[in-house]
């Protein structure tokens, strides 16, 4: 599996120009264009420290102390990689592609953009881990910085999508424990499903000190509504699930529907500090995801 | 309930079209792979009930919407109303206003009268061939009712003028009600149409219908009244009216100028200004004058003309103004100009000391130019005679007035004399004085035609005749109802307050008619046939109340001092104080002159009326029109020709041609619109042209053509002039409220179209039809399924109208 097999080269040059850049420091091990939080021997010195028993003494500034006649240890910042972890939905709700997305499924939405950030990360020395998920963990790939890695990440995308139901809460609160290091969590759903069960999820994460981006992605479908007629609404999650409506009677219902459980999402991302990206998938990726780090730069 | 077009009822079979595209769209669904079935079941599940009872809502719309529709095409009708055999045959009394008032044109142009006479056609056309009509027409309620079929009736109805006078409404009702009573069939309606004019529905009109409402309530099965009103918006018309001519002197006498008013009257809210009012005598313009008048008033023109030759004249007043009431803009008065008035002065107590005779002041008063020696005639000759002469006088002069100025004791033969020209129309009047015979004075008077009392009984003599000390009474004024003193007040309201009167005779007014048991031979043997009721009204119509005597002038004790009755033909005349001033003041007056000249032009010149009002009777003395009488014949009915009478050869010797009982003479009537027909005289001692009613307004003119004289046949004409009050000219409307209550008397409904009208007596008779009822549902369903749809359904967006099934 190729890169190219899953984004076209257009977008790929396009989003090889942008940089992911963390907006707070994240732990890594290679060193690379963000700042790590621990103090160890990097070239950057960044501040002396009152020493206390069990300090070791190489680390004693004995310069200071030649000055000062008072013991300090002197501390450096270390620059370090980016720990992106990629969790990608293939649920069944993922595999709705409507006319005016070309039918393109949310769920190769999803697939190119997460190549795409991918691709991106290794570019830039940082490491990238993916997890795919339905109504549990499915895939994954434990974060890297190789180059060699990213052909890793395209072979777990390029699994097709399940036709099992969501669970965003479950499978966060599962795979919470495993990402012990602190990082970049990019989650790229249509974040259909219980809100409240989220809500917990990405305050795990946020407690772990992660700092998480939400790409939502939607079908213009789901926005709009644009049904009119009787229609059976076959459910992608759940086989025996149909519905049988007058598209048109209840498209008011729907739209104050959707617009409350979007109002919820966004809420409780603004709580936790989550930046969550709406994405359509009539809209080339490429575009609004340089329109959102263009916007993320400038935020920095 | 009934269809009258029940084939079209199997229409609503039609139900079944939204209902088989609700069953066959019920089965055509599409399936869609649906990713965001998390958002989607809440909310079916939230509103399945309600898009279930929506649904089941339109359908039922869209199935009542074509049922219906094909009941209202059925045209139902719904019999609960019906309170008459819908097929039974029926008599319809129409009431049709005539007056003028209905002339009034709207602002299309359109007279009431054509409204009305489309109205009446169309409810004509509505009737079966067995439905009875009676028409009435407010001008001709005293002729005999006629009944006929539509057809004939929309015929007259097609020839209808609007140039009656006004219309009482309770006379009307009471006519159609009567009318109804002799129709054949039981199912009766009365249609009253009309303007009904304010003054139609006065206090007394109200009180009539609210008496005939009690028996016309006790009727098992009284007709079904409505009433047309096609009045509505009187007030807003603008009408500009010669409401009045009047001449100002009691008499106009030939050769002497006459002053004459006309009253014109704005009834808009703008003032007029400078309108061209044009004076005509017979057709001939004699003046020219520019009038203003202010927003609702009237103004008053004058003319001073003199008219040289005897006989009845037409002066005709026209205004040139474009309103909403032409037929007012002209008015015609017949003005009958009399001669030098022969007044027989008869002295009780002469004197060679100048004013010391008891006439002296009296011809004086009667001939001021004579006694002043001026060539201006005096519209009086007087000549004093003594009461010897009396006899002779009568037989020899032709005296129009003989008046007794303290004559005593008269003669048998001199009171027959006396008595005769009363009876034949002469004059008498009587003054009073200390020479008078009250005895005599007080028995009848008797002569071959008949006998009479005098107006008042003569009694004792109250106050002191002589002595320095003496205390004078005040005059008191004169009685408002004889208006030929009225131009007395001109400038002094109270004219007799200067007057004392010392002494005077008391005068017991006698309230009989004052014929006695020796009735005149015609009145004896009068059969009480219309005509001669129609003479006796018209007569009646003249200044004096019929044979009951009127108190002229009276003094501040309320005893009379002047008192006027009918007697016989003629007039008497009582004053019970003298003519000279032994008793009163009164010759050394101002007002005395005008008072005696104005008394004996209205007494010696008003003995015919020759105007009359519209509907009123006419009546011609047929000795007026024998040739050598002189009485005019100019006719002008129009106003715009004046023809000449053919004088008979015996006219112009000066004396009335003698014509034998034996020879024939055709008498001849023309009315206004040119049509003549013969005129039969009607009474043996008096024979009088009677014409019992006027149904159209303008100039009657009566003819007479003798035989052969002289190888010429003389003819000899005069006319009346008949007019329309001047209330036509007021276009107001009637009070809602009372012209409501007045239908609510007999249960009636006042309808402003004709339609209503028909429509509720279809109702009456058949029921009521409710497809209008429907249709208004239809529309309210077309409305409501829009409105359930769109509430059924969001609003979608156009561009994805390609995505929509079926």
């Amino acid at each position: 599996m190729r890169i190219l097999d899953l984004v076209k080269p257009k977008d790929l040059a396009r989003v090889n120009k942008l940089q992911l850049l963390a907006r707070q420091v994240v732990e890594g091990f290679c060193s690379g264009r963000h700042r790590s939080p621990h103090k160890g021997f990097s070239v950057e010195f960044k501040e002396h420290r009152t020493y206390v028993r069990g300090d070791e003494l190489r680390n004693i500034d004995w310069k200071a102390f030649g000055k000062s006649d008072r013991l300090y240890i002197r501390e450096y910042e270390e620059e370090t990689n980016l720990r992106c972890t990629l969790l990608v939905d293939r649920s069944g709700s993922m595999q709705y592609a409507g006319e005016r997305s070309g039918g393109r499924t949310k769920y190769e939405y999803a697939q190119q953009l997460a190549a795409s950030l991918a691709y991106l990360m290794l570019g830039q020395q940082d490491g990238v881990g993916l997890v795919t998920f339905d109504d549990q963990p499915r895939d994954w790939l434990p974060s890297r910085s190789r180059p060699s890695h990213l052909r890793a990440v395209l072979q777990a995308l390029a699994e097709t999508g399940s036709k099992r139901e969501t669970d965003l809460g479950g499978v966060f609160q599962r795979i919470a424990p495993k990402l012990s290091r602190r990082g970049l969590l990019v989650i790229l759903s249509d974040g259909m499903g219980d809100i409240d069960s989220l809500a917990r999820s990405l305050a795990l994460f946020r407690s772990a000190r992660h700092e998480i981006l939400f790409f939502q992605i939607l079908d213009p479908d789901e926005i709009d509504f644009p049904f009119s007629g009787r229609i059976q609404f076959r459910d992608l999650e759940r086989v025996s699930n149909e519905q049988m409506v007058d598209a048109k009677a209840i498209r008011e219902a729907y739209l104050r529907r959707y617009q409350e459980h979007s109002e919820q999402l966004k809420e409780i991302c603004r709580k936790q500090r989550v930046d969550l990206v709406k994405m359509t998938t009539d809209r080339p990726f490429a575009d609004s995801l340089h329109q959102y780090l263009s916007v993320r730069r400038r935020g920095r | 309930m009934t269809l009258l077009n029940g084939i079209l009822a199997l229409g609503a079979l039609a139900f079944t079209v939204p209902l088989a595209i609700h069953l066959l769209f019920r089965n055509r669904f599409r399936v869609m792979d649906w990713g965001a079935m998390h958002l989607l079941e809440a909310v079916v599940r939230i509103n399945r009930r309600r898009l279930q009872l929506m649904h089941l809502l339109l359908l039922i719309l869209r199935c009542l919407i074509p049922i219906l529709l094909a009941f209202c095409l059925a045209r139902p009708v719904l019999t609960g109303f019906k309170v008459l055999p819908g097929d039974a045959p029926r008599t319809l009394v129409i009431a049709m206003d005539d007056s003028q008032s209905m002339a009034a044109r709207d602002a299309s142009g359109m007279t009431r009268m054509e409204v009305a006479k489309r109205s009446v056609e169309a409810l004509l056309e509505s009737l079966s061939r067995r439905d009875e009509v009676i028409l009435l027409r407010s001008s001709r309620l005293s002729l005999p009712v006629v009944s006929s079929g539509s057809q004939e009736t929309a015929k007259v109805v097609r020839k209808m003028r609007a140039e009656s006078g006004p219309v009482d409404l309770g006379t009307l009702i009471n006519a159609a009600i009567e009318a109804s009573n002799e129709g054949v069939y039981p199912q009766r309606q009365i249609i009253v149409v009309g303007d009904f004019a304010s003054d139609s529905i006065g206090d007394g009109a109200f009180e009539t219908l609210s008496n005939l409402s009690e028996t016309f309530n006790r009727q098992s099965l009284p007709p079904a009244i409505g009433f047309l009103n096609l009045g509505k918006g009187s007030e807003q018309l603008s009408n500009l009216s010669v409401d009045k001519i009047e001449s100002n002197a009691a008499a106009v006498v030939a050769g002497r100028g006459g002053s004459y008013n006309a009253t014109v009257r704005n009834a808009s809210d703008l003032p007029l200004r400078d309108i061209r009012l044009t004076w005509f005598l017979d057709g001939v313009e004699v003046g020219q004058s520019l009038v203003t008048v202010a927003a609702r008033s009237s103004t008053v023109a004058r003319l001073t003309h003199r008219i040289d030759q005897v006989g009845v004249h037409v002066l005709t007043v026209s205004v040139e103004h474009a309103d909403a009431l032409m037929e007012d803009n002209r008015r015609s008065l017949a003005i009958d100009v009399i001669d030098e008035i022969n007044v027989l002065l008869v002295n009780g107590d002469p004197s060679q000391e100048p004013l010391e005779g008891e006439t002296d002041y009296l011809a004086i008063a009667l001939s001021p130019f004579a006694f002043g020696g001026e060539d201006q005639p005096d519209a009086v000759q007087t000549s004093v005679c003594l009461r010897q002469q009396l006899q002779k006088r009568l037989e020899s002069d032709e005296a129009d007035m003989v008046v007794l100025a303290n004559v005593s004791k008269l003669t048998g033969s001199e009171r027959a004399s006396l008595s005769q020209f009363v009876q034949r129309g002469g004059t008498l009047v009587i003054f009073d004085g200390d020479q008078v015979d009250v005895e005599g004075y007080n028995t009848s008077w008797t002569s071959p035609e008949g006998a009479w009392r005098l107006p008042a009984t003569l009694g004792g003599v109250i106050g002191e005749r002589d002595g320095e000390n003496r205390l004078p009474q005040p005059a008191g004024t004169h009685h408002a109802i004889y208006s030929p003193w009225e131009s007395l007040r001109t400038g002094n309201e109270q004219p007799f307050s200067e007057v004392d009167v010392f002494a005077y005779r008391k005068l017991i007014v006698n309230r009989d008619s004052g014929a006695d048991s020796l009735a005149t031979a015609d009145q004896s043997s009068a059969t009480k046939d219309l005509n001669q009721e129609v003479a006796a009204s018209v007569d009646q119509s003249a200044n004096t109340q019929g044979g009951a005597p009127i108190t002229l002038w009276s003094l501040g004790n309320g005893d009379p001092l002047a008192v006027l009755a009918r007697r016989g033909s003629g007039k008497v005349v009582q004053f019970s104080i003298p003519c000279d001033t032994a008793w009163s003041s009164l010759p050394l007056r101002l007002v005395f002159l005008p008072m005696m000249q104005q008394l004996v032009l209205d007494l010696a010149g008003n003995q015919q009326s020759v105007n009359v009002n519209v509907g009123d009777g006419l009546v011609v003395a047929s000795k007026l029109l024998k040739p050598g009488v002189q009485d005019l014949s100019l006719v002008d009915t129009g106003g715009a020709s004046v023809g000449a009478t053919a004088k008979s050869d015996s006219e112009t010797n000066g004396k009335p041609r003698e014509i034998n009982e034996s020879e024939s003479v055709e008498y001849r009537l023309q009315y206004p619109d040119g049509e003549q027909e013969s005129i039969d005289p009607s009474g043996d001692l008096f024979p009088r042209l009677i014409l019992p009613v006027t149904l159209a307004k303008g100039a009657y003119i009566f003819s007479a053509e003798t035989p052969l004289v002289d190888a010429l046949p003389a003819q000899t004409q005069t006319l009346r002039m008949v007019s329309v009050p001047a209330s036509e000219s007021l276009l107001r409307d009637s009070d809602p409220e009372r012209l409501a209550a007045a239908a609510d008397l007999f249960d009636a409904t006042v309808y402003e179209e004709i339609a209503a009208l028909t429509n509720d007596d279809q109702q009456r008779r058949f029921g009521r039809e409710i497809w209008r009822w429907l249709l208004a549902a239809i529309l309210l369903l077309l409305v409501l399924e829009l409105f359930v749809q769109q509430r059924a359904v969001a609003k979608f967006p156009s561009k994805r109208s390609s995505m929509e099934t079926a």
